[in-house]
């Protein structure tokens, strides 16, 4: 055979494990949150569709599942519209304003997303104690915003970058003050960049584990990471088909919005190229 | 409305030290003149732009609109640009791109917080003065390179402005747009009355479009006068090289006395000096100078005449009506213009150097 | 003189910029920079929910280097960087090599990239979970449907199985997201140096090494960087695949300090987060001193 054929060949393979490795997993969870047994595999017993798992989730008010998304929802939201917000203001500064030794502001703050996630998690858990926000949103909202801020303000300034300086000259000589040149120029044409950075601070946000862990006590303020996490069985049985559909209920749109807005999320990453 | 700098200059702080961009500038533009800085790459003319505009705040020295400090920097009272009113079209437009063109003429007026009828009718009338009421629609990213030029200038005069600013505007054209649009400029310039400040680093738009021409060096003024000045009484060898294409020759000469005249010696030969071109310059006997000549002031001859230097073309480049020679004369490379088109490298010709517009400048100058 | 102007108008430099920085540095400064210098000073400290704090000096710190626990963890977590980061680099390198071929469906291919980087670790890690499980896991099935057992085999009950079991969701996280990140600087390799080693007769292995690679350097040494430190600090998939057993062997760093700061000992529970950030502090810079030394040998 030529090399082409093999290459050709090679290729194939290697697309074909590429889609089997990166999918398998959450296939098989799909398809255990539709099993009417878990134990489905062993041969003995045949496969059967169900929705009662998916029912289950979203109904039984002992779960809290509903809760749990809505929480994921409302902290993650809240943390990246923050980041953003304040991202866009840094990066204006950094990009736009003489500011003393820029470089070194920016690398310091790339430079705190080195600090283990561990050695913020002990304080925070006594500030908030102090504050009595343990349980609440705000205990899980600030910190976020924090947390995601060295991704987001390095994102912002490549992008902020990129746009010509004359274009802000023109505002500022059509009359705009600092913030509204970034407000009415800056931000519109910088908006895949934002929309960006948005994206990624509410992954990032969404799939954090370890405050939430520490920070949240119940249904009150826990997120979906922590309550799937903890999920267990009443009887010692673990419910795989619940937690499967749990987890499936939490992830399909999470996949979604991540396949529908790929190219905003791979321009994102790209630029940050620095964060898993 | 009249501009006035006052000692103006401009320093910038850098890793590598401190940048003067711009040193003692004073300039005056009467009202509704239309003004041309002049100047290579690095002079300084668009700082000096960005001056006016309060983009940058000076070093020292004062600003004035008419009667009114825009900017001090002794008092640091410094106008901010939207309090000047002042407006800018810059090399590449800075149309913004996510704003249609009806946007981008109303984006000023929006800013400042006018009304949507007035706002309406003022963005019609400009697209009217400019021919582009059928681009209102169009995002800037459709336009092409000409039309974003029209825009670009609507924009700025939208909202009457009491002084345009235009930094290189036309220089992204092609030359045939280019020409075009100079006309147009001067037009709407003269129709609108609005004080104008031009910066360019070509020369031909310079003489083209400007009442008067201040030429710019390393952040200092050179010359300040009309084209014609600058033509015809060039204060510098810099000047006189940068103005007038194809440019001045400058030849080192030796001043002799010859009578109770001035000659300049010239390799073997020695020149008598006309008194027209000593007049106003300090030369005496026994000094070195710079001979300028512009190419049009140098006959090229084939056969022999007395008062004629010998020379041998180099190269020969026509130019349509006209062809521009290189020759090698007494050591020296000088251009001339022709109109004998059967001329060829390497002839050996005669030529005449016509003194009486000669500009002699200083050695050293 | 129609309007006085305003000394230092706004749109001056001076204190400006600082309001567009402030609300960046407040958060950062509350939010990272207080905890980390909070959980420094606790580090010197015995402070236990029970018995309150006291300054104990390097008590801690010495207890650590005398705890069994620390070590496994320890020698857990290096081990676990060690497999995990190779793996995962080799993996998204491939990947991305493949990808930046010209495929047909290679947008697609390109979304299954992103999918296992945007599901929550902690998530996907009770997926693996399930799929590690002694009765109905995926793990077993697939091995005796293909005749290599016999008898299912408890993956989460030995130390070296149970290491691969947390082993492998990190890399099927990360590797593709390595990848993305590679494919973006092979993208920017001009494809007249392909063209032009092609010409001059070289292999695709030699274009590799003598093209690719040293021109996806910078891009390959800034993901080492981050993967490990990233690997470093694991915790999502140990805390639910393993809960760091069995008997402590899967036990990361960032769980052993979590774990005491979950039950109350901050003291401890800091000087474990401290170490684990110095560890990280020193391999980054050893990182940084390889990179610029490589740089400056070539």
């Amino acid at each position: 055979m030529s090399e082409e054929v093999w290459r050709r060949l090679l290729t194939a393979a290697g697309a074909l494990f590429l889609v089997l490795f990166s999918l398998a997993p959450f296939l098989f969870m799909l398809l255990v949150s539709a099993s009417g047994r878990p134990d489905f595999l062993t041969e003995s017993v045949p496969f059967s569709v169900t929705l009662e798992h998916y029912a289950r989730v979203l109904a039984a008010a002992e779960l809290h599942f509903p809760r749990y998304l809505l929480n994921s929802c409302v902290v993650s939201l809240a943390a990246a519209a923050a980041a953003v917000l304040v991202a866009s203001l840094a990066a204006y500064a950094l990009t736009r304003l003489p500011v003393p030794s820029k470089m070194a502001l920016l690398f310091g703050v790339l430079a705190l997303s080195m600090f283990p996630q561990v050695s913020l998690v002990g304080h925070l858990f006594k500030m908030m104690s102090a504050l009595h926000w343990i349980n609440t949103y705000q205990a899980l909202i600030l910190p976020y915003a924090a947390w995601v801020l060295p991704l987001s303000v390095w994102i912002m300034v490549s992008y902020f970058l990129q746009i010509p300086r004359d274009l802000d000259r023109a505002a500022q000589v059509d009359g705009c003050s600092h913030l509204q040149v970034l407000a009415r120029v800056l931000l519109p044409v910088a908006r895949p960049g934002l929309f960006a950075v948005f994206l990624l601070a509410f992954i990032f946000c969404f799939n954090e584990f370890m405050f939430a862990l520490m920070l949240t006590r119940d249904a009150a303020a826990r997120t979906v990471p922590v309550g799937i996490a903890l999920f267990e069985g009443l009887h010692g049985e673990t419910p795989w088909g619940t937690i499967m559909a749990a987890s499936a209920v939490t992830t399909v749109p999470v996949v979604a919005v991540t396949v529908a807005f790929q190219r905003h999320i791979i321009s994102g990453l790209t630029r940050g190229a620095v964060k898993g | 409305m009249r501009l006035e700098l006052d000692s103006v200059t401009k320093r910038f702080r850098s890793l590598r030290g401190v940048i003067r961009a711009l040193e003692g500038i004073d300039l005056r533009v009467e009202d509704g003149e239309f003004f041309v800085l002049l100047g290579p790459s690095g002079c300084g003319k668009s700082t000096l732009l960005n001056l006016v505009a309060g983009l940058e705040k000076p070093s020292e020295g004062r600003i004035r609109f008419d009667d009114q400090v825009v900017a001090d920097a002794a008092t640091q009272d410094v106008l901010s640009p939207r309090q000047r009113n002042v407006a800018f079209v810059f090399q590449d437009y800075a149309l913004y791109p996510h704003l249609t063109v009806a946007g981008n003429l109303a984006f000023p007026l929006r800013v400042a917080g006018a009304a949507r009828p007035e706002i309406d009718r003022a963005v019609r009338q400009a697209a009217a003065t400019l021919e582009i009421a059928e681009l209102l629609d169009a995002k800037p990213a459709e336009l092409s390179g000409g039309q974003r030029q029209r825009v670009a200038i609507a924009r700025a005069i939208v909202r009457n402005p009491r002084i345009f600013l235009m930094d290189e505007p036309l220089s992204n054209l092609d030359a045939q747009l280019r020409l075009a649009m100079r006309g147009e400029l001067k037009r709407l310039q003269r129709r609108l009355g609005i004080t104008t400040l031009y910066v360019t680093h070509d020369q031909i738009e310079a003489m083209s479009l400007g009442d008067r021409i201040a030429v710019l060096r390393r952040g200092a003024i050179e010359q300040i006068g009309t084209p014609w000045d600058l033509y015809e009484c060039p204060a510098s060898p810099f000047v006189a090289r940068f103005v007038g294409s194809p440019p001045m020759n400058l030849v080192p000469v030796r001043l002799v006395a010859e009578g109770e005249g001035l000659a300049v010696e010239l390799g073997a030969h020695r020149l008598a000096l006309p008194p027209r071109a000593r007049a106003g310059s300090a030369l005496a006997p026994g000094d070195g100078a710079l001979c300028g000549l512009r190419p049009e002031q140098i006959a090229v001859r084939r056969g022999s005449a007395e008062d004629a230097l010998p020379a041998t073309i180099s190269s020969v480049e026509p130019m349509g009506r006209e062809i521009l020679l290189e020759l090698e004369c007494e050591g020296h490379l000088i251009r001339a213009l022709s109109d004998d088109a059967s001329l060829r490298p390497g002839e050996q010709v005669r030529v005449r150097l016509d003194l009486r517009k000669a500009h002699l400048f200083p050695e050293g100058a | 003189m129609r309007r006085r102007p305003r000394a230092r108008a706004g749109w001056q430099p001076g204190l400006r910029p600082w309001w567009f920085l402030l609300p960046l540095l407040l958060l950062i400064a509350l939010f990272i920079l207080l905890p980390v210098l909070g959980t420094f000073g606790t580090s010197f400290h015995e402070d236990t929910a029970f018995r309150g704090r006291s300054f104990n000096g390097l008590a801690n710190y010495l207890h650590a280097l005398r705890d069994a626990g620390f070590w496994q963890s320890l020698t857990f977590t290096l081990l676990f960087v060690l497999v995990s980061v190779p793996l995962e680099l080799i993996l998204g390198l491939g990947f991305a090599l493949l990808l930046d071929r010209a495929l047909p469906w290679r947008p697609l291919l390109r979304v299954c990239l992103l999918i296992p980087w945007a599901i929550p670790a902690a998530i996907s890690a009770r997926t693996w979970e399930l799929i590690y499980n002694y009765q109905y896991g995926l793990a077993n099935y697939i091995l005796r449907s293909l005749g290599l057992i016999d008898a299912p085999i408890n993956w989460l009950g030995s130390d070296v199985s149970a290491f691969f079991c947390v082993v492998i969701p990190d890399v099927w996280r990360t590797a593709p997201f390595a990848a993305i990140i590679f494919l973006a600087g092979l993208q920017a390799i001009p494809r007249q140096l392909y063209a032009q080693a092609r010409v001059d007769g070289a292999h695709f292995l030699q274009v590799f090494w003598r093209i690719t690679l040293p021109l996806l350097r910078p891009v390959l040494i800034v993901a080492l960087l981050f993967r490990t430190i990233d690997a470093l600090r694991v915790f999502d998939p140990i805390y639910v695949i393993t809960g760091g057993g069995p008997g402590g062997a899967t036990t990361s760093l960032s769980l052993f300090a979590y774990d005491y700061f979950a039950s109350g000992d901050f003291g401890y529970g800091a000087c474990i987060s401290m170490w684990l950030f110095v560890i990280a502090l020193v391999l980054a810079l050893i990182y940084v001193r390889a990179a610029r030394f490589a740089a400056e040998a070539t």
